[in-house]
């Protein structure tokens, strides 16, 4: 009987080697060349546009992004069953956001204490305090209105508010034009509960803005708002009178600026980073782009690979967080190559590295035995396999499965997937496809002329993406592996032609290039073979050596021999 | 060098370790002293230009010999430990101003100190970790999918409290739902620019106007290199244009209200200016005629976009004054009208909506102009062209008179 692991162990084991085996990396080292191209061109491209980006007054100012990444009001979906915690708010209108804050401001600093300030308040407390839970008669929003239609001349308005401490004067129908109407808020009030109404009403009116226009945009705002809403709004600015002027200003500032309460707020501000958020001049811009484009050929040519891929990413992503405007689909898929080349060791193979490490075996192995050893010409041969590369690979093809996942499923949302209008869509749109040729349109205008045609075309194209897409993620770990990976180039292949988003594509393409074995990718780029050559050195002259070793070292073919000369001279 | 890829020792020597250590603290030694001095500087609230440059070098400098020092002996839990303190110091040594770097840094450290730990426990307990940081890590990926409307409540809760400041920090917040729910119109931007020439109008006595569209974006002059990358990004920068507030024509909206009669105002010629007609619900629902953009476009994108164009279109001898910004939608042509001959390039494809006329200072002007965020259709004339014209146009372009100024319409 034997001792089995059981299966827990198993999957364990399973598990293991699926994300932390050794692999060839070759395929890595094949995708960092190519990545590291396209990351240049990227950023090459950028040249162009150095300023109009990431300059200090760019598309996207960098007052505005600094503002963002300090303070961008994050706030947490609630927890439990209750609603997201209320916020004072301002209209988003500016003319009307205009003369809300200018009341706040107005009000705080003519009452800059709670005593002072309650009274101008309490009218609206008295509105919420009544509206109770009752949200269907929105007693709250008719004592507003109500207060929109007071007249500015104090005498009519004294007139006016007679009625609401006189139920005397009170049209009760709403019909008898000689009587005044009044909130219903008051309706069963005592006499003298009335009066304070009417007392508080008052106050509440001298508080708010001169300007008709102005006042009305504030009761405007304050009848638009929930109860909610206002209770948070009058509790913001009870707030404000506990604080110093300065954080007074600072808290308003805040409110005008994001729209929120910073008290609501979970967390602020964006954790990115960014060299352009520093360097601003254009002639230190100028340097430190030259300076990131050096170290991404550095990175491309597997030179100092762990250090300037580190940095490559770094640099990529200081353009990315810095305008995000300027952002589409093809800066993901650059982040996440250049991200997992920096986790694996993307220098073991097809890189400057590489090199360098074949002329330190080459010259250890020379030193030791006066020969190449049976390690070392393993070593020159492949470069051994890598846990790091193996693992960064295993990302990349698990990450690419999420990617396909996500983008499948949803289609499946959208109407046009379903008639396969959405092919359509994809092949005129002005602005990507080639429709601005004449030939392709008129291509194009032929094709479709019959509708049944059309409609076959269109079904095979969505049912081509959706095969793609949703069938990837599955069919990629089993023996269609190789046919799978084609359906993907042509995915993507078709994308750029008839899009037109090239780096999309290729960066797409090249993370398809992680389910590709090493051993293949090297049949591939070996060179073929031709005449051996021979290289006789001295072992004792450190400068034959030395030379032996870097002849070996760059001779990739494998077509050179090394013989000693133990000839003196 | 690499030393991931490690052949037998006897293969590839190993770099000393003496040297690696040398390398990590020369490392450590440039990040202290930048740190001690740093911390000197910014106590005293010195504002030396050229202080901050030998800090920025230093940081540089030590940053880079550690990380170097890591890469040459990535198993030496030793090395990764003077990494960690060595970006301690670096934190410190560099200027305040330089937040975004201090973040960083920071995240640099804590991850020399998990390196401290996964290097220096036995290999059962690192893989057992490393699994943790993979789960951990397609968790996040996983959420970031799932959080475009209806997204569940579990995944927001995690995303939110969790996960958004690592895929914030590493840009990996897509959710990858690219052409859905379905491929949409792009958008693009239309802007009139008005410029103060320093040249005195005879007729007003004043500074000469002169006016200009700039189109964006225009395959002919955005697309400087031969894979259209800068066209594109600036096919990105008039999409950020395109959300709108969805829950607008709430009945409670007393803007609503307002800009409606505003708009009946601008279809009636009112204040003396050209008429602009409401399109007809068939071409355009009237509902989908007011489109007030988010939020976070009125507030900064728009008012950014202003002011760099302002400052971007400025020289000498010329000013630029304001810009007026519509943005269009570029309407598919549906494939119907296509087959009988529509070009997908007609203007009447084109949906304009006017986004306001801003100052040099990125205001807008008059947040209540009669057309702020309507349409201003470009309709087709009922009788098609007519004979007379030698031009043949077919529509009527009311964006070219609300700008006042011709819009000149022609194919890429």
């Amino acid at each position: 009987m034997t001792n089995s692991p059981g299966p827990l162990r198993r999957g364990w084991k399973a598990w293991l080697n699926f994300w932390f085996a050794a692999a060839d990396p070759t395929t890595l080292g094949f995708i960092r060349i190519v990545t590291g191209c396209l990351v240049l061109y990227v950023h090459l491209a950028y040249s162009f546009d150095l300023q109009s980006f990431f300059g200090k007054d760019g598309w996207y100012g960098l007052e505005y992004v600094d503002r963002e990444r300090r303070e961008f009001p994050h706030v947490h979906p609630p927890a439990n069953w209750d609603d997201y915690t209320r916020s004072a708010q301002l209209p988003e209108f500016p003319h009307r956001r205009k003369a809300v804050s200018k009341y706040m401001r107005d009000l705080i600093a003519a009452r800059p204490t709670r005593g002072e300030l309650d009274p101008s308040l309490k009218y609206l407390d008295r509105l919420q305090f009544a509206q109770g839970n009752d949200v269907r008669n929105r007693i709250d929003q008719d004592g507003l209105v109500y207060v929109l239609h007071l007249s500015a001349d104090p005498s009519i308005r004294r007139n006016q508010l007679l009625a609401v401490e006189n139920e005397a004067f009170q049209d009760k129908d709403k019909a008898n034009r000689a009587k005044e109407p009044v909130p219903v808020l008051v309706n069963g009030m005592t006499a003298e509960e009335r009066k304070a109404t009417a007392a508080d009403i008052e106050v509440f009116f001298q508080s708010l803005p001169r300007d008709p226009t102005e006042r009305s945009y504030v009761l405007n705002h304050l009848i638009e708002m929930s109860p909610d809403q206002r209770s948070a709004f009058v509790e913001f600015l009870r707030g404000l009178t506990t604080l110093s002027p300065e954080k007074r200003d600072e808290r308003m500032d805040y409110l005008e600026y994001w729209n929120i309460d910073p008290q609501v707020v979970d967390r602020k501000g964006n954790p990115t980073f960014s060299i352009w958020y520093h360097i601003t001049d254009p002639a230190g811009m100028a340097v430190a782009h030259t300076v990131i484009l050096i170290i991404m050929l550095l990175f491309t040519v597997g030179a100092f690979t762990r250090i300037t891929s580190v940095l490559t990413w770094l640099a990529a992503v200081s353009y990315i967080h810095r305008t995000q405007q300027v952002l589409f689909g093809m800066d993901t898929m650059m982040n996440i190559l250049l991200f997992y080349c920096m986790i694996g060791n993307s220098g073991a193979a097809l890189s400057i590295d590489r090199l360098f490490n074949r002329y330190r075996a080459v010259r250890a192995s020379l030193t030791r035995s006066g020969t190449l050893d049976a390690p070392t010409l393993e070593y020159l041969q492949r470069p051994p396999d890598s846990p790091s590369a193996g693992f960064a690979l295993r990302l990349l093809q698990v990450h690419f499965c999420f990617i396909y996942m996500a983008s499948g499923m949803s289609k499946l949302k959208g109407g046009a997937w379903w008639n396969t209008t959405a092919y359509w869509d994809t092949l005129v749109n002005p602005e990507f496809t080639p429709i601005h040729f004449t030939w392709y349109a008129e291509l194009l205008r032929g094709i479709v002329s019959s509708r049944p045609v059309f409609a076959v075309i269109s079904s095979i194209g969505v049912a081509f993406t959706f095969i793609a897409e949703l069938g990837l993620p599955f069919l990629i770990w089993t023996r269609l592996r190789p046919y799978v990976v084609v359906l993907g180039l042509l995915l993507h292949a078709g994308i750029a032609v008839f899009m037109g988003l090239w780096i999309f594509s290729l960066l797409m393409m090249t993370l398809l290039l992680s389910y590709l074995p090493g051993c293949a990718l090297r049949e591939r780029l070996a060179p073929g073979t031709g005449t051996r050559k021979i290289f006789a050195f001295d072992p004792k002259d450190p400068k034959q050596l030395h030379q032996a070793s870097r002849a070996k070292a760059i001779d990739i073919s494998g077509r050179l021999d090394l013989v000693v000369n133990s000839q003196p001279g | 060098m690499n030393r991931d890829a490690l052949p037998p020792p006897e293969v590839v020597p190993p770099i000393e370790l003496r040297t690696v250590y040398r390398i990590a603290f020369s490392g450590l030694a440039a990040c202290a002293l930048s740190g001690v001095g740093g911390s000197i500087l910014d106590a005293v609230e010195s504002r030396v230009a050229a202080a901050n440059t030998i800090r920025l070098l230093l940081v540089a400098f030590g940053v880079i010999a550690a990380g170097s020092s890591i890469s040459l002996r990535p198993t030496e839990w030793k090395i990764w430990g003077l990494a960690s303190i060595a970006a301690s110091g670096a934190y410190l040594g560099l200027p305040p101003h330089w937040d975004s770097a201090r973040l960083l840094i920071a995240v640099a450290a804590w991850i020399s100190v998990v390196g401290v730990f996964l290097t220096a426990i036995p290999t059962a307990y690192r893989l057992s970790l490393g699994s943790v940081l993979v789960l951990v890590h397609f968790g996040g990926i996983f959420t970031a999918t799932t959080q475009p409307d209806p997204s569940p409540w579990l995944s927001s809760q995690i995303y939110s409290r969790v996960y958004h400041p690592y895929l914030t920090f590493t840009y990996m917040r897509n959710a990858y739902h690219f052409y859905s729910p379905e491929p949409g119109p792009a958008s693009l931007l239309f802007v009139l620019i008005q410029y103060e020439v320093d040249e005195i109008d005879p007729k007003t006595g004043q500074k000469k106007l002169i006016h200009e569209w700039l189109y964006l974006p225009q395959r002919s002059t955005h697309m400087k290199d031969p894979l259209a990358l800068t066209y594109y990004r600036r096919l990105a920068i008039t999409e950020m244009t395109n959300g709108t507030i969805p829950d607008l024509f709430s009945p409670q909206s007393f803007e609503k209200l307002d800009a409606r009669d505003r708009r009946m105002g601008a279809a009636l010629g009112a204040d003396g200016k050209e008429r602009i007609p409401m399109a007809p619900a068939d071409f355009e629902p009237e509902y989908n005629q007011y489109r007030v953009p988010r939020p976070d476009i009125s507030r900064y994108v728009l008012p950014s976009y202003a002011k760099h164009l302002c400052v971007e279109h400025s020289a000498s001898g010329r000013r630029v004054k304001t810009v007026k910004i519509y943005r269009l939608e570029h309407r598919i042509v549906p494939v119907q009208t296509f087959v009988k001959g529509t070009d997908p390039y007609h203007p009447a494809l084109y949906r304009a909506y006017f986004l306001g006329e801003y100052d040099e200072t990125g205001r807008l002007i008059d947040p209540e102009d009669r057309m702020l965020y309507w349409l201003v259709p470009i309709l087709l004339k009922p009788g098609g062209a007519s004979p007379n014209d030698p031009k043949k146009i077919d529509y009527d372009d009311y964006l070219s008179k609300h700008a006042g100024f011709q819009v000149e319409w022609k194919r890429p």
